[in-house]
């Protein structure tokens, strides 16, 4: 006999069991017909002693008799229940053949099953074996069912069902915990409506009613405020259940807290879909908000607008006032541009289950598509002039000035407007129409809004594209100097080069005649040019290193360049960091952009001639200089517009153009140079004028900085060219010999 | 078989061991033990190794020791519910090692006690009393026996 529980041991397999028995002889009996069929047992000859055996160690089973003395059965059964750990545990309970209350009353003490007391040992040992298994599948049912709560309770997810007519869905101890509820809580529809914040109600309910009717399944992320105080997402889906006649008798499905989840797809949808600056929608934003605009106003057959907005003259305060200024002004914009829309800066589904058919207006808004461009989406106009009124409002809106970096700013903009589905089936097309027309605008003159017409395109697209790629050259090193060569034909040797801009777009080499205007026009001449310095400086130092050059490069700078407060500053660098001095680049501006913006032009000129950078009057001829200026301006050196060289010979008036211009020079002490020289007979003509330093085809036509040195080797120091010796001959009679071949500097000589 | 004796067979069983061959010569009183129920017991120690119906019959005489007084006394002070449960505890392990007469009448006194008739019980509780005492003479007999037989 046993005097206590085995202990439970995982290596054991016999069943353990606690007999309880007053009958000496029955609980012999029993144990032994027990043990010889594989169980473990413990006798125990009343409740008392079973239920202290009990706190010892856990049976698999207990087999208990029902009348005792003492403690009976039941009461034992009772206390034992009470116990947690024995919730689960099967009793079995011993009664007489003829005792039906006994049997009631061992099922409602909380027994697993009775047995008739019997000495048929093999009808109780099938009767235990029966209770085990189905006491270790229900043990297992419990622990797959607690797991599965641990893990809804880990997802925040629990179960519930509804039956058709109930006013209320089951949720199960999960879910209302998901709701934050205690297990239990009564939770009817009525209450859960009201949990929704006021705007999403009436969607939601009439999303129930649409869901049961179509007896579809039903999936949303719906939000409801918690007893915590917050909005919280609950994720439900359920699907219906049928009977066997196919009628819907209810939903079942699950509720799921995803509040975290949506919180961090909301920010990935944030960054993906917002321009971070502004926090308006992005370019990726707008095109999926026009597609689905577009997808509804096909639908029900109206128009939508698009307008391109683009900012005039922005890049001129990005470069003055710095990108911190240049962003601080583009915030102001943007707050004031989408102030010019009905702007929504979400589109849920959930905003659309609401709104119904009109849900396609909740899509107009005011989009950053990069850099100082804007766009506003109008999901529904009924014409043109509906689109012009919003255009209006945005000219407006930019009226007032912006105050950043302690600078009042006055912006203006110019606005293409495109419709669909006149101007444009797609959101491609609609983008790239109304900026056709906003390029037409700043062709015009800026600050002003205008509707896409066919004929604006050809040429306002070319544009765009240029621009666009013109933007990304310098960055991309599709940028290059050609140099051509300035000839003093009196010594037959160079005497410096100018440095002319070339654009290597992928095969084709792009002439400065035809990207110049267009950087001029769009700004980026500034960076443009301030390359070009930096590149000639380089250049200049790498071939003092490879050939002893020590003459000049002139540059090329359009007249705002000059304006530029740090236009010293910047060739100082460009020349320091390269160790060449100051008087190795010549600056070159025209006649005609130097007397346009001449006052403004004069303090730097000054200043450049200060620390020994030459200006270079280009094109010189064909403005109409006032004499005066040019006596009082810090130039050293006139250039002879090509064409009067062209026409020299052939017309009388060229020849006499030409001789005035080198008597001016003279008489100022400036140095002349004639451009464009073609042909021998020009030269000759140049020469015999008094002109000695020229440029153009006959010497050299403008060549890439590593054929210069060849060029030089291969026919000027050899004196093998065609033009050599033809004007050396006269070489030492020239009185202007002294000009040509790099005078001391006389800065302001006439002064 | 109901109040037949205990069986006797003249021929010897081929296990040694057994009840039939323990009980040769054996002087057992009629009606008072059910064979079949001997035999039951018989089979859950086939070898008589573990000395089985020996330790039944120890128990059932303990129990009765126990018991009987406690029905007496139960009798005495008119204990309804004493009566009760000492016929239902006995009407159980008779029953268990054969001994019907007493099983039944056990059966009979539970269920007037459980209806609280002492009075017509009284004849009922005083044939258990005596039917008692011949279960135990019997039950000796067959131990003697038995153990004897376990002896050789």
């Amino acid at each position: 006999m046993t005097s206590s529980l085995p202990a439970a041991d995982a290596t054991t397999t016999q069943p353990r069991v606690l007999l309880v028995d007053d009958d000496e002889v029955n609980l012999l009996l029993t144990s032994i017909a027990l043990r010889e069929r594989g169980f473990l047992i413990t006798e125990a000859a009343s409740g008392e002693r079973a239920l202290e055996l009990l706190r010892e160690g856990q049976p698999d089973v207990v087999v208990l008799d029902a009348l005792m003395p003492g403690m009976d059965g039941f009461e034992t059964c009772r206390q034992l229940r009470s116990m947690a750990t024995f919730a689960s545990l099967p009793v079995l309970m011993l009664t007489g053949l003829d005792d039906d209350a006994s049997i009631n009353r061992a099922y409602e003490a909380g027994a697993t099953d009775f047995f008739v007391k019997s000495n048929q040992w093999s009808l109780l040992d099938g009767r235990l074996r029966y209770l085990l298994r189905s006491s270790r599948t229900r043990l297992e049912l419990e622990l797959s069912q607690s797991r599965l709560a641990r893990a809804q309770d880990l997802a925040r997810m629990g179960s519930f069902e509804w039956k058709v007519g109930s006013p209320e869905p089951a949720f199960s101890a999960e879910a209302l915990h998901v709701f934050q509820f205690d297990p239990g809580t009564s939770l009817p529809f009525r209450d859960l409506l009201r949990m929704m914040p006021k705007e999403e109600r009436r969607g939601k309910r009439a999303l129930l009613s649409e869901t049961l009717q179509s007896q579809g399944n039903l999936t949303r992320d719906i939000p409801l405020v918690l007893p915590d105080g917050q909005v919280h997402i609950i994720h439900t889906e359920a699907s219906p259940e049928f009977n066997d006649h196919g009628q819907l008798v209810g939903y079942a499905g699950i509720v799921q807290d995803v509040t975290d989840r949506w919180n961090a797809e909301h920010k990935i949808r944030q960054l993906a879909n917002f321009d971070s600056l502004t926090g308006l929608p992005n370019r990726n934003q707008l095109i999926e908000r026009t597609e689905r605009a577009l997808d509804a106003a096909r639908r029900m057959g109206h128009q939508v607008g698009l307008l391109v907005i683009d900012l005039d003259r922005f890049k001129v305060i990005n470069d003055t006032l710095g990108h911190g200024a240049g962003d601080e002004l583009l915030i102001e914009v943007a707050r004031r541009l989408r102030s010019c829309v009905r702007h929504s800066d979400q589109v849920t589904d959930n905003l659309l289950d609401s709104m119904g058919t009109r849900a396609f207006r909740t899509l107009e808004a005011m989009c950053r598509l990069g850099g100082d461009e804007f766009v506003a989406l109008l999901p529904e106009v009924i014409d043109e002039h509906d689109a012009e009124i919003v255009a209006a409002r945005v000219l407006e809106q930019m009226r007032a000035p912006i105050h950043v970096a302690g600078q009042e700013c006055f912006v203006t903009a110019s606005v293409g407007i495109a419709l669909f589905p006149r101007d444009g089936s797609n959101v491609a097309e609609l983008i790239r129409n109304s900026d056709v027309a906003m390029f037409a605008v700043k062709a015009q003159g800026r600050n002003a809004a205008t509707v896409y017409r066919p004929q604006l395109a050809g040429k306002g697209r070319e544009k765009l594209e240029l621009e666009s790629a013109l933007h990304k050259a310098i960055e991309r090193n599709e940028l290059v100097l050609y140099y051509q060569p300035k000839i003093d034909v009196r010594g037959a040797r160079m005497v410096g080069v100018e440095a002319l801009m070339r654009w290597q777009r992928g095969d084709v080499l792009v002439p400065p005649g035809e990207f110049i205007p267009l950087a001029e026009e769009s700004g980026l001449i500034r960076p443009l040019s301030e390359w070009a310095i930096r590149e000639a400086a380089r250049q200049a130092r790498v071939w003092l290193d490879a050939f002893g050059f020590t003459d000049s490069i002139a540059v090329n700078l359009p007249s705002r360049m000059f304006d530029r407060g740090d236009l010293v500053e910047m060739i100082h660098e460009a020349v320091v960091t390269n160790g060449v001095p100051h008087h190795s680049l010549v600056l070159e501006i025209t006649e005609n952009s130097l007397m346009k913006d001449l006052q403004s032009v004069i303090p730097s000129l000054h200043r450049l001639n200060e620390i020994g950078v030459e200006i270079s009057i280009d094109d010189f001829g064909t403005g109409y200089s006032s004499l005066a200026y040019l006596t009082t301006l810090p130039i050293s050196e006139l250039k002879i517009d090509r064409g009067f060289i062209r026409d020299l010979g052939m017309t009388p008036q060229s020849s006499a153009v030409v001789t005035a211009i080198i008597a001016l020079a003279r008489s100022l002490g400036l140095r002349v140079v004639a451009e464009g020289v073609e042909n021998l007979r020009q030269m000759e003509v140049l020469h015999r004028l008094g002109c000695g330093v020229m440029q153009g085809f006959l010497f050299s036509k403008p060549k890439p900085a590593d054929e210069i040195q060849a060029w030089l080797e291969g026919t000027v120091l050899p004196r093998t060219a065609s033009w050599v010796g033809l004007a050396t001959d006269e070489v030492s009679s020239d009185p202007s010999r002294s000009m040509a071949s790099r005078p001391a500097r006389t800065p302001n000589n006439a002064g | 078989m109901s109040s037949a004796p205990v069986r006797h067979t003249t021929s010897p069983s081929p296990e040694p061991g057994s009840v039939d061959n323990a009980g040769d010569g054996a002087v057992v009183p009629q009606g008072v033990l059910n064979a079949e129920a001997i035999r039951r017991l018989r089979e859950l120690d086939p070898t008589g190794e573990s000395h089985l119906l020996t330790r039944v019959f120890q128990a059932f005489e303990t129990s009765l020791n126990r018991l009987l007084p406690q029905l007496e006394q139960a009798r005495n002070t008119a204990d309804a519910a004493g009566v009760r449960l000492v016929a239902h505890t006995l009407k159980s392990s008779s029953a268990t090692i054969g001994a019907e007469q007493l099983s039944k009448v056990c059966a009979e006194v539970e269920a007037m006690a459980q209806e609280s008739r002492l009075d017509a019980a009284t004849s009922g509780i005083e044939l258990i009393l005596s039917e008692a005492q011949a279960v135990c003479e019997a039950l000796r007999q067959l131990t003697a026996a038995d153990s004897s037989s376990g002896a050789t």
